[in-house]
């Protein structure tokens, strides 16, 4: 069992009361049973002294036999040497008449008795009563003394299991929220009313977020600049290429192209190291607008159709949903359009294309399938791998997937290759990210990605879905 | 024509201008945002070619100060910042196109070419390109060889399709620019129109998309 601060405090104070509780309760239990015994002793010490005062004669000489209740005192008084008592509460009962002098115990008819015996020179006066009767009346009396702590042991463990959990609540409301942050959400821990011996931790661990953020920060920046550093030359070089084109001699027409596709081949690297980097970048807080799949499946559909269609290839949907996810709708956008211009980019002319998208528990997948040559079995697990590319012979960077898993990570959701399992040649690729599910309630024309913003901006229709043609 | 390019790259700077000369621009060329400005407000351009990372001035902040200060000049931002925020940014504050580095010369005058059509305010008779074309006027449609006139309702349905070539359009986005929202439709009124206008121009002038809905395509007559 893992140890907890506050069930072992809990326990041990339970237990520390609950023994002080058993030790006071046998302590004043023993206590109560000899102040009574001494006082029932007393008892019989004041009537064997009123019956010396001559109270005796009060005595019937012959008593109704067996009339006198168990429980009361039986006196006997003897004149000296005679057998046969002068007076007795019990005939019957024979008392020891060699008892010593004061108190003491016998047994006299197979019962147990306490005896006062008073000696003087005219009569032998003895007072006893049953040893069983005095234990009755002295546990009679010692139990009731057990009641306050019976009743109040049960308050007092309750009153520390809610000063512990009391206590304790301000931590366990510091360790939720430390659960909560991550990279998405930098928020300090509020250090008001924190009491001072976690103050080190909160401290700390506010020092660490602010350190945190700052290198998400560093790392943010690094990219623009890197983005704006890298881009520059290539465009300068891209610009330069275009002037000289007008002066290329045609017989130098091929090497000039074969410049150019070398520039636009630079061009593609750059802008798939820096999406890459953005990918792997954590997510820069602030809620996420959920995102409308269908649309983004429709676009990256009609993005790849003059290629398609210039090369014969069906490119079509089987199924479409409409739920949304938890992500960004431009990070969405690069994963799917990835996939999709893989597909379009392995499928032979005249090929199929299909794309699927369903909800499997709390995601949702777009699965694009192909009819291209597949991916040898044993490659697969390096599909995923930065510049890692199963066919040499297409041209690429080999970080489309790489990007795609990143994507598909920074939000909770998973990217999968396989080849496919119904006797056809080519590869089923699948994304998925986690389904909106607290936003199914907003109309659709809530969702405002970022995509749709700029679509907006730039005065173009945003796609408004429908229901499947 | 005039253009102000406000750019502060050496070679950048220098091939913009060899490649807007060689188009027959006369070009004004700045390095930062200081000088941009003044340009600005002292000249009259056509448009405005505007770099974003400047120093002295940065773009976003020249492009605000001469939208606040009511300057109209079309302006094309050139930027190899090309994260979503700032592109939104630049066109919010009033750039009127956004062209990601790098670029080819050809696309950049094409987009030079289209802010000034969209900014003459043209009133474009015409839909589509040499291979498809939708006339406005004459509510006719050019598709390769033929031409034919279209009925309101095939015009309607060539009009949403041509507005936005390449878009795919599902059945209920079309059935909403044809019939208005939340009315009742026939579930066939739509394959009845797209049907009739392939009959008048052949199979190919709207090409269906399986599972997601139809587009028009531009440049694709001959296929």
């Amino acid at each position: 069992m893992k140890s907890s601060l506050r069930n072992n405090l809990a326990i041990a104070l339970g237990l520390l009361v609950s023994a002080a509780a058993i030790a006071q309760g046998i302590s004043s239990y023993q206590l109560c049973r000899s102040g009574m015994s001494a006082l029932l002793d007393l008892r019989l010490e004041q009537v064997a002294v009123r019956m010396r005062d001559g109270l005796a004669d009060s005595i019937p000489a012959t008593p109704a036999r067996g009339s006198q209740p168990s429980r009361d005192i039986v006196i006997t008084i003897h004149k000296p040497g005679s057998e046969v008592p002068l007076r007795s509460t019990d005939p019957s009962l024979q008392l020891p008449q060699d008892a010593a002098a004061g108190l003491s115990s016998d047994d006299v008819n197979g019962e147990r008795w306490r005896i006062y015996t008073l000696r003087d020179a005219g009569s032998l006066i003895q007072v006893a009563q049953r040893s069983s009767v005095r234990e009755e009346l002295e546990r009679e009396a010692s139990l009731t003394t057990l009641w306050p702590t019976l009743v109040l042991l049960p308050l007092v463990l309750g009153a520390v299991l809610l000063i512990v959990r009391v206590s304790f609540r301000k931590m366990n409301q510091l360790g939720n929220e430390v659960q909560e942050i991550d990279a998405s959400r930098l928020k300090p821990l509020a250090s008001a009313g924190v009491p001072t011996e976690l103050q080190p931790f909160v401290d700390s661990i506010n020092r660490m977020i602010g350190r945190l953020a700052q290198s998400i920060e560093a790392e943010r920046k690094f990219i623009a600049d890197a983005a704006h550093e890298l881009r520059t030359p290539l465009t300068a070089l891209q610009l330069q290429a275009d002037n000289l084109q007008p002066h290329i001699v045609p017989g130098n027409q091929e090497r000039f192209n074969e410049l150019r596709s070398g520039i636009g081949r630079s061009s593609a690297l750059i802008a798939q190291l820096l999406r890459l980097a953005r990918a792997d970048a954590p997510l820069s807080g602030g809620t996420i607008e959920p995102t409308d799949v269908s649309g983004i499946v429709v676009q990256a559909v009609s993005d790849v159709l003059p290629i398609a269609a210039a090369r014969g290839i069906d490119i079509g949907a089987e199924e479409m949903v409409q739920d949304r996810v938890a992500a960004s709708g431009a990070d969405v956008a690069i994963a799917v359009k990835n996939l999709v211009s893989n597909a379009v980019r392995y499928t032979p002319d005249g090929g199929t294309i299909d794309l699927r998208m369903r909800t499997e528990g709390t995601m949702l997948w777009v699965e694009v399938t192909d009819t291209g040559p597949g991916i040898a079995q044993e490659l697969l697990p390096r599909v995923f791998d930065r510049f890692f590319r199963a066919n040499l012979d297409i041209e690429g960077t080999g970080l489309g997937l790489s990007i795609v898993r990143s994507i598909t990570q920074k939000y909770g959701g998973d990217a999968q290759i396989r080849n496919r399992t119904d006797g056809r040649s080519g590869i089923v690729a699948a994304v998925s990210f986690p389904l909106a599910e607290m936003f199914t309630g907003v109309s659709g024309h809530g969702a405002g990605t970022q995509s749709s913003k700029l679509a907006q901006a730039t005065g173009a229709t945003r796609y408004l879905h429908g229901r499947d043609v | 024509m005039r253009v102000l390019l406000v750019e502060d790259d050496l070679q950048i700077g220098q091939s913009l201008m060899r490649a807007l000369k060689d188009a027959d621009y006369s070009v004004d060329w700045v390095r930062d945002g200081i000088a941009g400005r003044a340009a600005m407000d002292a000249a009259e351009y056509t448009v405005v070619l505007l770099d974003l990372g400047l120093p002295g001035l940065s773009g976003i902040e020249l492009l605000r100060s001469a939208r606040a200060g009511g300057n109209p000049v079309p302006v094309l931002i050139l930027t190899a910042r090309d994260d979503l925020d700032s592109r939104i940014e630049g066109l919010d504050i009033g750039a009127d196109d956004y062209l990601l580095k790098p670029f080819e010369v050809g696309e950049l005058l094409a987009r030079i070419r289209a802010v000034l059509r969209r900014k003459a305010g043209y009133a474009v008779s015409r839909l589509g390109d040499d291979t498809i074309s939708l006339n406005l006027d004459q509510r006719t449609l050019t598709f390769g060889e033929k031409v034919g006139a279209l009925s309101a309702r095939e015009f309607a349905l060539m009009h949403a399709l041509l507005e936005h070539p390449g878009t795919i359009f599902s059945r209920a986005q079309i059935e909403d620019k044809l019939y208005g929202w939340g009315k009742e439709v026939e579930s066939n009124a739509v394959d009845v129109l797209i049907h009739s206008v392939r009959k008048k121009f052949g199979q190919d002038v709207i090409r269906n998309v399986r599972g997601l809905g139809w587009t028009v395509m531009l440049g694709k007559a001959s296929s």
